[in-house]
């Protein structure tokens, strides 16, 4: 491994010093043009004056200009002309050009720097993304994660300093101005912004963010309050944020009723989850039905799926980035709600008044609640005839955050996730008064899924144009699943004594824990630079699979307690960014950023150099248009036998064998907003991935006889099309409507014969329109109608003899019992296309303003309201050919085959009430 | 009040509308491709059984099998023979099948197989397999406990038997290469004269998942699910991962009951266990087989559209089908 590190370090030392030594040859002359000095308080133009003696160059300044500065001391030694140009000019407001032989000097344009927080007015909640605007000099800057801003404006020459007319506006939220007739000096500002609807949170008005879209160099992103995620209809009325994110252009969902994500042609693992910026490996419950973001926790989400910053990595197609709520620093609040599913318990308040508050949400499913009464009942009087059985399943979430305020500069949070879904079913049969022999045969399936994710951060404004945050996090997913089968007969040391125990457990998870930081620098208006570095560790262990089997009637030989596998994996991740936010004129605006990463593992280590360039080119205020590069590189993956998430399924690492997952990304986009209220966007892509990872065929996760890594084929990937959006996010209308024309396709070696083959959620066409519509203060109605291609399936069109009767020569050849002689073929994979997807959600708020502030909510949500029933698969049946009262022992009736789809999720109404105090 | 009804049958228009519908997928309908089964035995006749796919919609399909085909036979890349056709017919079910037979050749461990099959109306077909090693097996043992209980029926008294039997073998892996194999019971019950007595032969599974070889094959989800039972009745494929290189003593034990009285004759059952050495596509094809028919969790949750589907391994290009080389090892014993 040492050996690895060393060849890594000295390829990077090799390249700079080979790029240092080109640069020199390429100046040629500047190799010999080197300057000794050493002056003692001197004036600075005596300086210049020998250095144009040494270096043969003549300088060209204002005769003023060296006017003010006093007397110095000045040494360097062997320097090259301009590192001591640079070293000299560092401590002076000068800024030098040098063409040929003559060194230009001018006076640095003098700036000064507004810097501070936006907060909610009455929580002290930091406003996520909210916009500070300079009228003056139409320059702008959002605010990071932790409502940091800062804003450089240039002083014009001979002016003391420079009149500011700040407007800081967010979404939901009114906006704030602030007039400063000369602004002389640095200044820190600590902005409240006060929420503008009393009631429900979708009424805003327009401001400055909603031109941002336009302006940023951001392309593929869509932010989004927790405001639109409770607002958008939903499957029983779980408000999800991968539901509302499914409603979106370039986001496939996945197979109805589960909440995948597939974001432009990529697979459900491609996706970064980030809660307050750390991996979260679950993301769902009950199989996929809900997700794991309980959206009482939620303050907003900003998600990704092109023009990555450089800031983020690890995944190939998306990054979803939550952040929970900090917690009221003023008062206590909270609510209580209460679904068919789950139940929900929030709180949050003051520890120390505008210093520590802090958030706890709770969810939880309540359907065990009742069944554990009602099987105490059953077996109660079931106890009697020797029977007990117990089922159990519950899922939670829940998510703590605690902030301190050192001061408005330093603050510092902890914050903990932890969800879990656990199945339990025990039965027993015993032996009751009517028995002379004891027995008891008892079996107890158990399984139990989920995350814990702890962090720590510590936030601090170093200056007026620094931001840092430092943070540790530990992070884990764990499943776990054993069945176990006991028989006992008789009592211990009788004769007649028996005891027999089955027992098998899987174990799969991934342990993480780092350390990251990041920083924001401002140099100057132009520039946003944000740097920063992340070192993880994991503990992977792919597959756990140990079985028992004991019974007291056979030998010793015959008992078995053996595990199977049990691979343990430690790698470590190193990744280091920088990017830059540069605004070039106020047509162009580039972010440019390089992320490198490190990934070691199994002694081998792979390097990954992620260049990531967004370019924006405003043709009027209003109009721009935007290009975007952006590679990816994923280390960790998800290997999963079914569409499902199920508790089997595996996060794995590259390994040796398996080369880490890239892709490569363009986009080009077109942004229009049309007179502050709509966000019009084009966008193309073209996206390619390598290495993706899937089963070869007639492989699955288990048997575990077959090391995993032998279970993959290493394949490639396109996705490619263009997506359309309007969205509206002001006034008592909001929403959006996206089209997107998608393909996404796959290759790999060792399945469907090295033939190109479409991706399952390869959805041609994707419509999706989202309405919420604010019609009185206490009525807020939503609906979101969704239009799709079909997803494609793999379907056997014919029917062949099988050749598993020929190991058995001189017998008669027979097909097993005779009742099923022939077999599926399958020609390819994904070769059949389903029907259109289309559905409509409606969802209405009614709000029930009480005493003191308090407020009862009915949500009521009717999912697929004109119940139309989407295929999910296409099966092999069959269907009566000749009419008749009767079925199969009518010989009259006669069945012909025929091919079936067939459809699961009917209408189905939910409701919900929360009570806000 | 007309519109309110409307309204309401409208409503339960859609919430009683079917979930189920037939599709037509003749658009669909692709052309048949010819099917070849074929496993070479070592020292047994070579025979090829070709058939054909036909479209799943199609009903009472005739001509399965194919007849007029040119079957091409090499060996060790040389061109051998084309393989004659001839007619058998199968029992159960009861068909006419086509098998195509060499004249002479018979498989030795070692020779690589190269056949072509190719018809009117079809694509050409062809597969490759390699005969492999015959195992090396030793120390066949099978230990049988039973025990009796009688008991009164009317005035003739019934005799219960428990048996309790244990088939161990070791089997000697060949270390550095990879090695596959499949095993399949038979029992045989007696009938007839006790002079002349004859054996209708059937398929059993003995307690598979007892040896953890086979055992292996399910996961605490499976079992959580009801999916524990190893069938293995039409052949039981494993490879020697587990055992890579060492002698491994396999114990498969199963148990029966029965009942006779005294006064019907008691006709000891017979057992046969095959014990293949099979190229890894004829393993590939029975496992993937074997996880076919026995499902699982994964392979129920593909029949609702969760998962892949589980495609049968084919090594013919062109078609489908399996080419196989495989040894046998076989024995047979009578129980007490």
């Amino acid at each position: 491994m040492l050996r690895e590190w060393f060849t890594c370090v000295f390829v990077c030392l090799s390249c700079f010093l080979m790029s240092e030594k080109l640069s020199a040859e390429v100046n040629g002359v500047d190799e010999v043009r080197t300057v000794t000095l050493n002056m003692r308080n001197v004036s600075l133009k005596e300086i210049l004056t020998e250095i144009e003696k040494q270096a043969g160059v003549t300088f060209s300044y204002e005769s003023s200009l060296l006017k003010a500065f006093q007397k110095t001391s000045f040494k360097v030694e062997e320097a090259a002309l301009d590192d001591c140009l640079a070293q000299l000019f560092a401590g002076y407001p000068i800024v030098y050009k040098r063409t040929g032989n003559v060194v230009i000097l001018k006076r640095k344009p003098k700036q000064v720097t507004i810097s501070g927080f936006v907060r909610d007015k009455t929580s002290a909640e930091s406003l996520v993304g909210a916009s500070v605007y300079e009228m003056s000099s139409l320059s702008g800057v959002a605010a990071n994660t932790y409502g940091f801003f800062s804003l450089s404006l240039p002083v014009p020459p001979g002016d003391e300093g420079v009149p500011v007319r700040l407007q800081v506006s967010y979404i939901g939220y009114e906006s704030c101005s602030f007039t400063i007739p000369v602004l002389k000096h640095d200044t820190v500002l600590v902005i409240g912004l006060r929420p503008n609807a009393a009631i429900g949170e979708v009424l805003v008005t327009a401001s400055e963010t909603t031109r941002q879209t336009v302006r940023n160099t951001q392309m593929g992103t869509l932010e989004v309050n927790q405001a639109t995620i409770r607002a958008t209809p939903t499957l029983l009325g779980e408000a999800d944020i991968i539901r509302t994110l499914q409603l979106t252009p370039g986001v496939s969902a996945g197979t109805e009723g589960i909440s995948g994500l597939y974001v432009r042609g990529g697979n459900a693992d491609e996706n970064l989850f980030l809660i307050d910026g750390n991996p979260v490996y679950q993301v769902n419950h009950i199989g996929g039905f809900f997700s794991a973001f309980n959206h009482e926790a939620i303050k907003g989400m900003n998600f990704f799926k092109a023009g990555f910053p450089a800031r983020y990595g690890g995944r190939l197609s998306s990054v979803v980035d939550v952040h929970t709520k900090e917690g009221n620093m003023k008062e206590f609040h909270g609510s209580a709600s209460l679904g068919l599913v789950s139940g929900n318990l929030n709180l949050e308040g003051p520890i120390w008044k505008d210093r520590t508050s802090f958030n706890i949400a709770l969810r939880r499913t309540w359907l065990d609640v009742l069944t554990a009464p009602a099987l105490a009942i059953v077996n109660k009087k079931n106890k009697k005839h020797g029977d007990r059985i117990n089922i159990r399943y519950a899922f939670h979430d829940l998510n703590v955050r605690v902030d301190h305020r050192f001061s408005d500069r330093s603050r510092m949070y902890l914050s903990l996730y932890n969800g879990n879904d656990v199945l339990k079913v025990e039965s027993e049969d015993f032996s009751y008064s009517e028995y002379v022999t004891p027995f008891s045969n008892t079996s107890n399936a158990y399984m139990r899924w989920g995350n814990l994710v702890a962090s720590a951060g510590w936030t601090y404004a170093f200056s007026n144009k620094l931001f840092g945050k430092l943070s540790g996090f530990y992070t884990r997913y764990r499943s776990k699943v054993s069945y176990r089968e006991e028989d006992i007969s008789g009592k211990e040391g009788d004769p007649g004594y028996q005891y027999s125990l089955d027992e098998t457990t899987n174990v799969t998870g991934i342990t993480d824990f780092g350390i990251r930081t990041s920083f924001d620098y401002r140099p100057m208006a132009a520039h946003h630079i944000r740097f920063g570095g992340d070192y993880l560790i994991h503990y992977f262990r792919p597959e756990y699979h140990r079985m028992k089997a004991l019974d007291n009637r056979l030998p010793d030989s015959m008992q078995i307690a053996r595990t199977f596998s049990d691979d343990k994996l430690w790698a470590h991740e190193l990744a280091a960014y920088a990017e830059d936010d540069w605004l070039i004129s106020d047509a162009f605006r580039l972010n440019a950023g390089l992320r490198f990463s490190l990934f070691n593992i199994d002694d081998r280590t792979y390097m990954g150099l992620e260049p990531r360039v967004s370019l924006r080119w405003l043709l009027s205020p209003d109009i721009s248009l935007k290009a975007s590069y952006s590679r990816m590189n994923q280390y960790v993956h998800l290997i999963s036998n079914s569409f499902m998430d199920l508790p089997t399924d595996s996060w794995v690492p590259v390994t040796r064998k398996l080369d880490p997952l890239v892709s490569d990304q363009v986009s080009i986009g077109g942004y229009y907003n049309w007179n502050r209220l709509l966000d019009f966007s084009v966008e193309g892509y073209y996206k390619r991935m390598d290495n993706l990872l899937e089963y070869k065929e007639g492989y699955s996760l288990i048997p575990s006889s077959v090391s995993w890594e032998n279970k993959m084929a290493s394949g490639e990937g396109w996705a490619y099309g263009l997506e359309c959006m309007v969205r509206k996010q002001t006034g008592k209308m909001t929403g959006w409507v996206g089209y997107a024309l998608a393909w996404a396709d796959r290759r790999f070696d060792e399945i469907n014969e090295g033939r190109r083959y479409p991706s399952r959620y390869d959805n041609r066409h994707k419509l999706n329109i989202v309405v919420m519509h604010k019609l009185s203060q206490k009525v807020e109605l939503s609906a979101a109608w969704t239009y799709s291609s079909g997803n494609y399936t793999t379907l056997s069109l014919e029917n062949y003899y099988p050749g598993d009767h020929l190991h058995k020569p001189g017998e008669a050849p027979s097909w097993g019992s005779g009742t099923r002689l022939d077999e599926d073929y399958y020609d390819g994979r994904n070769n059949y296309q389903l029907p259109a997807y289309h559905r409509l959600d409606l969802g209405i708020n009614v709000y029930h303003p009480k005493k003191r502030g308090r407020m009862g909510i009915w949500n009521i949500s009717i999912y697929n309201v004109y119940s139309r029933m989407n295929p999910i698969l296409v099966y092999k049946g069959e269907v009566k050919r000749i009419a008749g009262a009767g079925d199969y022992e009518n010989p009259n009736v006669v069945y012909r085959n025929a091919f079936k789809s067939i459809g699961i999720f009917p209408i189905i109404p939910s409701v919900s009430y929360t009570y806000k105090f | 009040m007309r519109y309110d009804l409307c309204c309401v049958w409208v409503l339960l228009s859609f919430l009683l509308s079917g979930c189920e519908k037939e599709i037509n997928l003749e658009s669909m309908r692709p052309d048949p491709k010819l099917v070849l089964n074929c496993l070479a035995i070592q020292g047994d006749t070579l025979s090829v059984e070709l058939s054909r796919t036909w479209f799943y919609a199609d009903n009472n399909v005739q001509d399965i099998f194919v007849s007029g085909a040119d079957v091409k036979l090499y060996v060790n890349d040389v061109f051998r023979e084309s393989l004659a056709e001839t007619v058998v017919k199968y029992e159960n079910p009861d068909v006419d099948a086509v098998l195509y037979k060499s004249s002479s050749y018979m498989p030795a461990a070692g020779d690589r197989i190269r056949l072509t099959a190719s018809r009117e109306g079809f694509k050409t077909i062809e597969a490759v397999t390699e005969v492999p090693r015959p195992c090396s097996v030793s120390d066949f043992e099978f230990e049988q406990e039973s025990v009796r209980d009688t008991s009164m029926w009317w005035d003739d008294p019934y005799i219960h038997l428990s048996q309790k039997n244990i088939f161990s073998f070791t089997l000697h892996d060949e270390p550095g290469e990879e090695n596959y194999y499949l095993i399949y019971f038979r029992r045989g019950d007696a009938w007839g004269k006790k002079d002349s007595l004859r054996y209708s032969w059937f398929s059993f599974s003995p307690d598979y998942k007892s040896e953890p070889v086979f055992a292996v094959q399910h996961s605490a989800l499976d079992q959580i699910f009801g999916y524990d039972n190893i069938g293995g009745y039409n052949g039981l494929a494993f490879s020697d991962e587990l055992f890579d290189g060492r002698s491994y003593r396999f114990k498969i034990p199963w148990e029966i009951s029965r009942s006779y009285t005294l006064s019907t004759d008691y006709n000891p059952y017979r057992y046969r266990c095959y014990l293949y050495s099979v190229s890894r596509s004829y393993y590939n094809y029975m496992k993937t087989l074997n996880e076919l028919r026995e499902s699982g969790f994964v392979g129920d949750l593909a029949d609702i559209g969760f998962a892949e589907p589980v495609r049968i391994y084919s090594n013919v290009v062109g078609g489908t089908g399996v080419l196989g080389g495989g040894c046998l090892e076989f024995r047979e014993f009578t129980s007490e």
